[in-house]
């Protein structure tokens, strides 16, 4: 079994914690949207008289049905930069929904120069507007003689929130912007924001060392920890905290422990379940060197690297060598109570994307790529001549509660004017 | 005897002018007679006929009117043939390309032979083409296919089989294109369910309209299969709606304002129809007048495009064009051109009531004039700013954009008008149609019931309040002065002061340029004009040079600062030595925290590391540009030899790249316009004060330059204020340091090869505006004498200095030449010189733009002797 870097996890980890794509305000309003979508994007062929070929546009997928559509609601929308659409210049990643209003950032250059602004676009009525614009959040920070080396940002409780740190991380300023009405108001330097909302008013709080996560606890919205629910992983260095929606009471999260010698055992983490009710935790996984898993219900999702991949095709253009299926299109599942391991599906023909796995509502989305080796066209450019091989993308939706699979294909999109196949 | 009584009635009736047949009716029965005898005679019809004509003649008489109309429509034409001349269709060989076209339809399997033989030559030479390079021969060269069908050797076969299947693809793929517009808004409608979407949402009943629009599309248009050409090119010309523009600007002002200027108004008022009856005679000759120049710029522009590039069927789809392949409208291409015609017919009728409805609100030809412009200009700012909501109404509904009608056309928008869904195209119509009943109906109201112009009674009782005051203030304060040196006057001397001898003092000023700058200042009441526009102004520049806050400029100006002055080694040896640490810092990110978690260095030390981290991280990409600005010094010192210095130059760019100062501009259309033309401006039959003037002493030469120096003195000194204003405040908000570094550190004068420091281009900078308000002074000076009307004065400055940018802002880039706000704003016209130059050739560009400045200056120079002899004469 092959693993990630550790490193880039818990990098990963770090950019997860401090970029959420939505929490809660209260407990039962649990946004419907993502029980049937998640936001992602999508090819589109285009042909305008200013841009013709392919282009990737802002897209939500519908788990249920399998259907990819863009989030531009126009369908006369070419979505190119001479269309005004609303998506142009999106910023993927960078994103948040609530009650029916997508907030996001783009990066656009009009009349005034090269501007980021964040949106705000209505789904229903597909109108939008400007919430604010880094220029006036700059402006706002001056007047409070604010002057950063950069900031951190996130979403969270209906507002968005942005920490100018200065080269040592200490905070320098720090503001949260109403996402209802765009107005901005600066909140204390030790204003702490929630990772995820629990219940009963309370939230999920991280605490962090040296810009590491080591620990977690209870607080209501203020942040403050009540003494009764301090939660510290005393005997675990590092962890990796999965803040999506808390089911059942039960937190999880990975570690890194270390062998008999004291050295950190960094190709093997552990799977932890912390009830919070009960106050106690469990191993789910003892040695799990991924933290790319979404969890449904009782159970957690993810794929693995295999040494003993499949072999899926030949490769005749360098030297016969065997294409292999490095995921050999399992995904695995285990359950968090009991820690066994299963298939839940096993597809050797797709290559399943390991990174590309989601969570919507009771169904588990997953990427696929599939390279046909004997299918290619030759490229000549000045450093040479390449291949450029036929490559099919798609979703494949798990669903949990059924156990069935639907395989998704995205359309096939033009590469300039290559078309990489009739 | 009935005759001789119908006779004598009907002179009767003529001689005295044929009114009302009652008063002849009264008339008669005072004498006894019995009206019927008026029986037979023939009642002349009703009279608002006449009144019409009678202003349709006043109009037309107007000569500049022609001169002006003769001119736009032959620059219109120009620029048309100039557009047309550098599309792509006017290089095809037309002919060529319809007789092969023709020869496709006649033998379908003989051409379509000859394509897959084609296609199968380029496929062979293409294999041959990857065999040679797999070879190693890199100097293998395909071959070409001998052409059949084209006897031009710049239009191969290919690219006309490659225009033929266009056209063929087109057609037949439209059902295709436009189910995919269906598809996606039925596939919209799906996710709607599943999102809860109402039906009874906006977005939900667009995506409805869209369908059904788009399948009667889809089932109805037939696209013809055919070369087409022309039509394309035609309705992306929209360069013609800025001299239509500029000519209704120029009517709209005459129209009610001509009664006011020649103080005929108040006369006409008395009139019985005098009023309503006279509003509406001058509208419908407005409106009549503006559907003519309308139609006359269409159909010349029509006639440019036809006899260069020509046009295909009018018969075919409109879809059959390019642009117009997702427009729902099942019109043909002819047809599209009438629309086109009837839309810009309603956009100018409506320019033209609310420049009726403007004229009628002021007094003055300028202020009628400036703020016709100002419309305009407003709705060109909605026509080009980048809305967020493509079905914005601003966007939509502007002037400028319902006037180039396309907009509309290409694709179905809708906008949301209480939760239903409306087409643009039927909310233009109404709504243009209501406002041109409103702005009409407006002017008619203000015109019979308004007073002189607008000069409000409240602002008047204000002014005269505040000059009483001041007045009596001066009194006073003169009194106790004479009084006082009376006083020791006679205390000193026995006797009382010159003061008390002089009876009066004198309260004019001898001084010819005084007298004049009071006169354009102070009389005019201009002055509290120049007093908003320049606190707007200022406003406007406090916006504009607001300083820049963000943290990439942050580490740009520290990064400069320090390597500030010349590019030395130790420089760039400080720019390796940075980046080196850089990306040492970035690749140990890894180990140092394998290190820190593996508990062999100190929470501390990594802590301390983190900081390094995050700076390399948040300056890597900045670095970049400084380091790009070392590279492009050095290409200077390689090719220039000069020293380009590290600047922190955001300020310097700030204020060197600002465009065009248009409230300087305005300022100068308001003041100077009366110049000249106020000494010719009259109210009664005995003429303008010219004729009194050049019979004084001084009323010739002395007038004419006093005019003149008042005129360059007042537009300097805005001009410096102005100016002045930009670079206080610029200079308050920004760094500008390293005055003394050579021009070309910045960046964006990388063209301006000579040895001018920051600060002499600071200099020069000053007094290139200087130069063009100067310049444009002495244009609208010289412009004001030798057509000694307002309407023409301002027509004419505006199209010399407004029109070519105009122009060039709607894709004309030969008009960037003949520019004058290039000359105003400073910076684009010395770039243009050095542009225009041999690299290398270090003086030319300063020649080029002495050479400008000549030209213009020689131009208004001989414009302005040209005033003086008509004006001494």
């Amino acid at each position: 079994m092959k693993h990630h870097n550790p490193i880039s996890l818990i990098i990963l980890s770090l950019t997860t914690l401090l970029t959420l794509s939505s929490c809660q305000t209260e407990e039962d309003t649990h946004d419907p949207f993502f029980d049937t979508y998640y936001i992602t994007d999508m090819g589109l062929n285009v042909s305008t008289a200013h841009q013709s070929g392919g282009i990737t546009v802002p897209a939500k997928f519908n788990a249920v049905t399998g259907t990819l559509t863009p989030l531009c609601e126009d369908p006369l929308c070419t979505h190119t930069v001479d269309s005004d659409c609303p998506f142009i210049g999106y910023s993927k990643n960078n994103s948040y929904y609530e009650d029916g209003i997508l907030y996001y950032w783009v990066n656009r250059t009009n009349t005034a120069g090269f501007q980021n602004e964040l949106m705000a676009y209505n789904m229903e009525t597909a109108a939008s507007h400007v919430v604010v614009t880094d220029e006036e959040l700059n402006e706002f920070f001056a007047e409070s003689g604010a002057e950063s080396t950069g900031y951190n940002y996130q979403f969270a409780n209906g507002y968005y929130y942005r920490r100018l740190r200065d080269d040592n991380d200490n905070t320098i300023g720090y503001c949260r912007v109403r996402l209802s009405d765009g107005s901005i108001e600066e909140i204390p330097d030790d204003t702490v924001v929630p990772s995820a909302y629990y219940k009963n008013g309370q939230y999920i709080f991280v605490e962090y060392n040296g810009g590491i996560a080591n620990g977690f606890y209870l607080a209501d919205e203020t942040g403050e920890p009540g003494n009764d629910h301090d939660v510290h992983l005393a005997d675990k260095q590092i962890a990796i905290l999965f803040d999506e929606e808390i089911t059942d009471d039960t937190l999880l999260y990975c570690t890194i422990r270390r062998d008999e010698n004291g050295a950190w055992l960094w190709e093997e983490m552990t799977l932890w379940a912390y009830n919070i009710e009960a106050r106690e935790e469990h191993v789910v996984i003892e040695s799990f060197p991924d933290v790319y898993l979404v969890r449904v219900g009782g159970y957690v999702y993810y794929t693995l690297y295999l040494d003993d991949a499949p072999v899926i095709g030949i490769n005749e253009n360098y030297n016969g060598k065997e294409v292999v299926n490095r995921s050999g299109g399992i995904l695995w599942r285990t359950d968090i109570e009991t820690g066994e391991t299963e298939k839940a599906f096993e597809l050797p023909a797709y290559t399943l994307i390991g990174t590309d796995i989601h969570r919507v509502g009771e169904r588990v989305v997953i990427g696929y790529q599939n390279t046909d080796y004997s299918d290619y066209i030759v490229e000549t450019t000045d450093r040479g001549e390449w291949y450029q091989y036929k490559e099919t993308t798609g979703r494949i939706v798990f669903d949990t509660a059924a156990g069935t699979v639907g395989i998704y294909e995205e359309e096939e999109v033009e590469n300039g004017s290559t078309i990489i196949s009739d | 005897m009935k005759y001789r009584n119908t006779k004598q009635a009907e002179n009767l009736f003529r001689g005295i002018g044929e009114i009302d047949e009652k008063w002849v009716t009264l008339a008669m029965e005072s004498t006894g007679e019995n009206a019927a005898v008026f029986d037979g005679i023939q009642k002349p019809k009703r009279e608002h006929r006449h009144f019409i004509l009678y202003e349709l003649k006043k109009l037309l008489g107007v000569r500049y009117l022609w001169v002006f109309l003769v001119l736009l429509l032959l620059l219109n034409s120009a620029a048309a043939w100039y557009t047309a001349d550098n599309t792509t269709a006017a290089e095809e060989p037309t002919a060529m390309i319809a007789e092969f076209f023709s020869g496709y339809f006649t033998d379908t399997e003989e051409y379509e032979a000859h394509y897959a033989e084609i296609l199968a030559f380029n496929e062979e030479q293409n294999r041959l083409f990857t065999e040679a390079m797999h070879a190693g021969n890199v100097d293998f060269e395909t071959e070409t296919m001998p052409d059949v069908y084209s006897t031009d050797e710049r239009y191969s076969d290919a690219r006309l089989f490659a225009k033929l299947y266009e056209a063929l693809n087109a057609a037949k793929n439209y059902p295709d294109v436009i189910q995919k517009v269906i598809d996606q808004a039925n596939a919209n409608l799906a996710e709607f369910t599943a999102m809860g979407i109402s039906e009874d949402s906006f977005t939900w009943k667009y995506q409805m309209r869209v369908i059904a629009l788009y399948e009667l599309a889809r089932d109805n248009v037939r696209i013809d299969v055919e070369y087409t050409r022309g039509w394309d090119e035609y309705f992306d010309y929209d360069l013609v709606n800025v001299f239509l523009a500029v000519m209704i600007l120029m009517l709209g002002t005459l129209v009610f304002a001509q009664e006011k200027q020649n103080g005929v108004l108040p006369i006409l008022r008395t009139a019985k129809h005098g009023r309503m009856r006279t509003a509406c005679a001058k509208i419908a000759v407005m409106l009549l007048l503006s559907c003519a120049f309308v139609l006359l710029f269409t159909f010349s522009t029509f006639a440019v495009y036809g006899i260069r590039i020509g046009y295909s069927s009018p018969d075919n789809a409109l879809q059959a064009l390019e642009t117009f392949t997702l427009s729902p409208y099942r019109i043909t291409v002819g047809q599209y051109f009438g629309v086109t015609v009837l839309i810009r017919l309603l956009a100018y009728a409506l320019f033209s009531g609310v420049m009726m409805a403007i004229s009628t609100l002021f007094n003055s030809y300028i202020l009628v004039y400036l703020a016709g412009l100002g419309f305009y200009g407003l709705n060109y700012l909605f026509s080009t700013l980048d809305h967020i909501n493509a079905s914005n109404p601003l966007r939509n509904l502007n002037l400028v954009s319902v006037s180039a009608v396309n907009p509309l056309f290409v694709r179905y928008r809708a906008v949301d008008l209480a939760g239903n869904v409306a087409g643009y195209v039927p909310v233009m119509l109404v709504t243009f149609s209501v406002l041109l009943v409103l702005s009409c109906t407006t002017a008619a109201g203000l015109y019979t019931r308004g007073y002189a112009g607008l000069r409000p009674v409240w602002l008047d009782r204000m002014l005269s309040d505040v000059m009483t005051f001041t007045a009596g203030k001066c009194t006073a304060v003169r009194t106790w002065i004479r009084k006082y040196s009376d006083r020791t006057h006679t205390a000193q001397h026995g006797q009382p002061g010159h003061s008390v001898r002089l009876r009066r003092a004198r309260s004019y000023s001898m001084n010819l340029i005084a007298a004049e700058t009071f006169k354009t200042l102070i009389s005019s009441r201009f002055i509290f004009l120049l007093a908003v526009l320049l606190c707007v102004k200022i406003g406007y520049s406090a916006d504009v040079y607001a300083p820049v806050r963000s943290y990439a400029d942050a580490v740009y100006k520290e990064y400069m600062t320090t390597l500030s002055g010349p590019l030395t080694e130790d420089k760039l040896e400080y720019l390796r030595e940075e980046r080196a640490a850089i990306d040492e810092t970035l690749s140990r990110q890894t180990e140092m925290r394998q290190a820190f978690l593996a508990e062999q260095i100190t929470f501390d030390d990594y802590h301390a590391y983190l900081s390094d981290y995050n700076y390399a991280y948040s300056r890597s990409e900045l670095l970049t540009v400084i380091e790009e600005h070392a590279d492009y010094l050095a290409r200077q010192k390689a090719e220039t030899g000069i020293d380009g210095w590290f600047v922190y130059d955001t300020g310097w760019k700030t204020l060197f790249s600002g465009d065009a100062d248009l409230f300087l501009y305005t300022a100068i259309l308001l003041l100077l316009t009366g110049t000249f033309v106020s000494e010719y401006a009259s109210r009664s039959s005995s003429g303008g004060f010219a004729q009194i003037l050049r019979s004084t002493k001084g009323g010739r030469e002395k007038t004419f330059t006093a005019k003149l120096l008042s005129a360059v003195m007042l537009a300097a000194v805005l001009a410096i204020v102005l100016c002045g204003a930009d670079i206080a405040l610029v200079f308050r908000n920004f760094e500008m340091p390293e005055i003394g570094a050579p021009l070309l550190s910045v960046q964006m004068f990388g063209t301006v090869t000579t040895d001018i420091t920051l600060g002499g281009y600071l200099v020069l900078f000053v007094l290139l505006r200087l130069t063009g308000a100067v310049l444009m002074a002495l244009l609208v000076c010289a412009l004001s004498e030798l057509l000694a009307r307002y309407i023409p004065v301002l027509g004419s400055a505006v199209v010399l200095t407004l029109l070519p940018a105009l122009c060039a802002a709607f894709g004309l880039g030969a008009a960037e030449k003949i520019n004058f706000l290039n000359l105003l704003a400073g910076t684009p016209l010395v770039l243009q010189s050095m542009s225009m130059t041999a690299p290398g050739a270090a003086l030319s560009g300063w020649a080029m733009l002495a050479l400008w400045i000549t030209v213009a200056g020689c131009a208004v120079g001989i414009m302005t002797v040209s005033a003086r002899c008509a004006f001494i004469r």
